[in-house]
């Protein structure tokens, strides 16, 4: 760990299983403010499942995780989505966008629900879609392109200035150059807003720029130098 | 939360949702509309059909009529024991009879003729015998109860007309020969003639004879059947067109000493082959026929008020679980939950309450426009009744206020238990 940079997400002995195959064994990973952590790995190794337990959509495993500190098991369910809401964006693989409302809308839902102004959420949605070139208009997201949609689906990550972004393979629709201009926003905006980056990525064109690789295998998770 | 964020949180919420949301809305008004009719439709006509059989006979009444059924002139069925003299005095001699009051018809044709409304009118009778002490002390009040031939120079017949009579008379009568239909109230003080011994469809040997007569009163007495006149007089007309003819009666109203004694009275009766109803047994049947109309306009109620609750309950609930997905986002994004309970408790609760109200309003102006309707169409429920309708406003809003609860409670459950539902499943597809 580089000194002067805390952890932010820290998990200790995660197991998972389903039924009786064990896909994580006694897992360990710390997350430092404000690197670029990509995960690699073969295709159903258990990659999203580690990403739904770190992003604590996932609470049936054993083992300890920590966010700032706190430990996610002894939250309560408003604390919980306080955690949520306060420290964790996240990207998901299918986005998980609401077809029928707009980029903008998709984008500010979660803070409006959340009791923030909506203008200012307005404010911050069309400024952090016009870094992803995402045209805010009335257009339903269910008639965009995927790789819009999966852009909206990062711009709803980072809407509410998240400590951490956990990315499900967030340019897996894009094409090269849009993979590099969609990370190369992601750069700007973690040198901008300091979050840390957690990508599943499969892209050799995007690795080079993590701070660091691990590899999910046999369950568990292995630098990779 | 305030309400601009409130607002813009249920408009993204709704967005493509508003058809099924104004669906389940308009279940609910329709559900409600539905149950305040009913009511008060059924509650009106229940209160119609009490006041039609309201019977003020005591307890301890008992009326005995002949098996075979005499009106007046016509006999619809022969054969029965018939209600003589000796019959009433065995009767009367009871230990455990207080007073009997006979009942006689007029066994002659007859007919009245006077003017009603203005118009000169004309119709065939009945008259009916009966004592001052049957009609009642309330009755007796203002009117001069005894009567005779021989006062038929110097005073009117005094004539008490049956309201069940009034009430045949506009429901079937008045209306075919479109005639006004008459109210207790517009007919009491008319003064008219009575023929006796002849009428439109026969007359007696002996030639007939007129009296002025005038109608002093009207009676709900169940006992009472057609004109009802003077005992004394009723029976001086038989005597004179029918002379030797033994006096029949065609009822007999016997009042106990005590009213367990009544039971005893009624086996007399019968066992001389007579019919013998008691205050109970009318109250009963009315009892029977009142309780049955009311469970099945309370049934329909019910049906119409379980199927629209369900109807509604199920498009709340489809909607929330077509919406799992949705909710599963907005809580893997980390909303609190307080607040999406809060904006949905608004959403389910508030606009809920909104629909039923406007339904039940809705439901009041319908049955309120339904009875005035009825009401100007048929002079026979005019007569009878002010308003075809009761608003029992109390129950009709625990009413409201319990399907509210209902289908709010229900969708409110269903939405909390996805709200528990681990954030893993709801966003599984």
């Amino acid at each position: 760990m580089e000194p002067g940079l805390k952890n932010i997400i820290r998990a200790r002995g995660i197991e998972k299983s389903f039924g009786s195959i064990r896909v994580l064994k006694n897992l360990d990973i710390d997350i430092r403010e404000g690197e670029f952590l990509a995960i690699v790995g073969r295709s159903g190794v258990g990659k999203s499942t580690l990403l739904a337990i770190l992003g604590t959509h996932d609470l049936a495993y054993d083992g300890m995780l920590e966010v700032d500190g706190k430990p996610v098991s002894a939250l309560s369910r408003s604390r919980l989505a306080a955690l949520r809401r306060e420290y964790l964006g996240f990207v998901f693989q299918d986005f998980h966008l609401l077809p029928r409302l707009t980029a903008e809308e998709n984008v500010i839902l979660p803070a409006v629900f959340s009791g923030k102004n909506p203008e200012k959420a307005r404010t911050t949605a069309r400024h952090i879609l016009a870094g992803l070139s995402v045209r805010a208009d009335e257009t339903p997201t269910s008639l965009l392109s995927r790789g819009e949609r999966q852009r909206v689906a990062v711009a709803r990550g980072l809407v509410n200035y998240p400590s951490v972004l956990l990315a499900d393979e967030p340019s897996a629709s894009l094409d090269r150059e849009s993979e590099q201009s969609l990370f190369n926003l992601l750069d700007d905006l973690r040198k901008d807003q300091g979050f840390a980056l957690v990508a599943v990525i499969h892209s050799k064109a995007v690795l080079n720029r993590a701070d660091r690789i691990m590899e999910l295998r046999d369950g568990m998770l292995h630098e990779v130098v | 939360m305030k309400w601009s964020e409130t607002r813009t949180a249920l408009h993204l919420w709704n967005r493509g949702h508003w058809k099924d949301y104004v669906f389940s809305q308009g279940m609910l008004f329709v559900a409600s509309l539905l149950l305040v009719f009913f009511i008060s439709i059924g509650l009106g006509v229940r209160r119609l059909l009490d006041r039609f059989l309201a019977a003020d006979l005591p307890a301890e009444q008992v009326r005995v009529t002949p098996r075979g059924l005499q009106s007046g002139f016509f006999q619809t069925e022969t054969g029965g024991t018939e209600i003589t003299e000796e019959i009433r005095r065995k009767l009367e001699e009871s230990p455990l009879v207080e007073r009997v009051d006979p009942q006689i018809y007029a066994r002659v044709p007859a007919y009245l003729k006077g003017r009603l409304g203005g118009r000169p009118y004309y119709t065939d009778i009945t008259l009916e015998g009966v004592t001052g002490s049957f009609l009642g002390d309330s009755l007796l009040e203002e009117i001069d109860w005894s009567y005779t031939l021989e006062d038929s120079s110097s005073r009117f017949l005094p004539l008490v007309v049956s309201e069940n009579l009034l009430l045949l008379y506009n429901a079937g009568f008045a209306e075919s020969n479109d005639l006004l239909g008459l109210t207790p109230e517009g007919i009491i003080g008319t003064e008219c003639t009575v023929t006796l011994g002849r009428s439109s469809i026969a007359e007696t040997e002996r030639p007939p004879i007129t009296v002025r007569a005038r109608i002093e009163a009207t009676s709900r007495n169940m006992n009472l059947f057609a004109l009802g006149a003077p005992f004394e007089f009723v029976d001086q007309v038989n005597e004179l067109f029918i002379p030797g003819e033994p006096t029949k009666y065609s009822a007999l109203v016997i009042t106990a000493k005590r009213a367990e004694d009544v039971p005893e009275i009624v086996r007399m009766a019968e066992g001389y082959g007579l019919r013998a109803e008691t205050r109970r047994g009318i109250a009963q049947k009315a009892e029977i026929l009142v309780g049955s109309v009311t469970a099945a306009l309370s049934a329909l109620a019910a049906a119409i008020l379980l199927s629209a609750l369900a109807s509604a309950i199920h498009t709340l609930v489809m909607d929330l679980k077509n919406r799992r997905f949705a909710l599963g986002v907005l809580v893997a994004l980390g909303t609190p939950e307080k607040r999406l309970a809060t904006i949905f408790a608004f959403q389910i609760l508030f606009m809920s309450a909104v629909s039923m109200i406007l339904g039940a309003a809705t439901g009041c102006l319908l049955s309120w426009g339904a009875d005035k309707a009825l009401l100007s169409l048929s002079p026979v429920l005019r007569a009878a009744v002010d308003s075809l309708v009761v608003f029992p406003v109390g129950w009709l809003a625990v009413g409201t206020g319990v399907m509210l609860a209902v289908s709010s409670s229900i969708a409110y459950v269903f939405f909390k238990r996805i709200l528990h539902t681990p954030v893993i499943e709801l966003l599984r597809p």
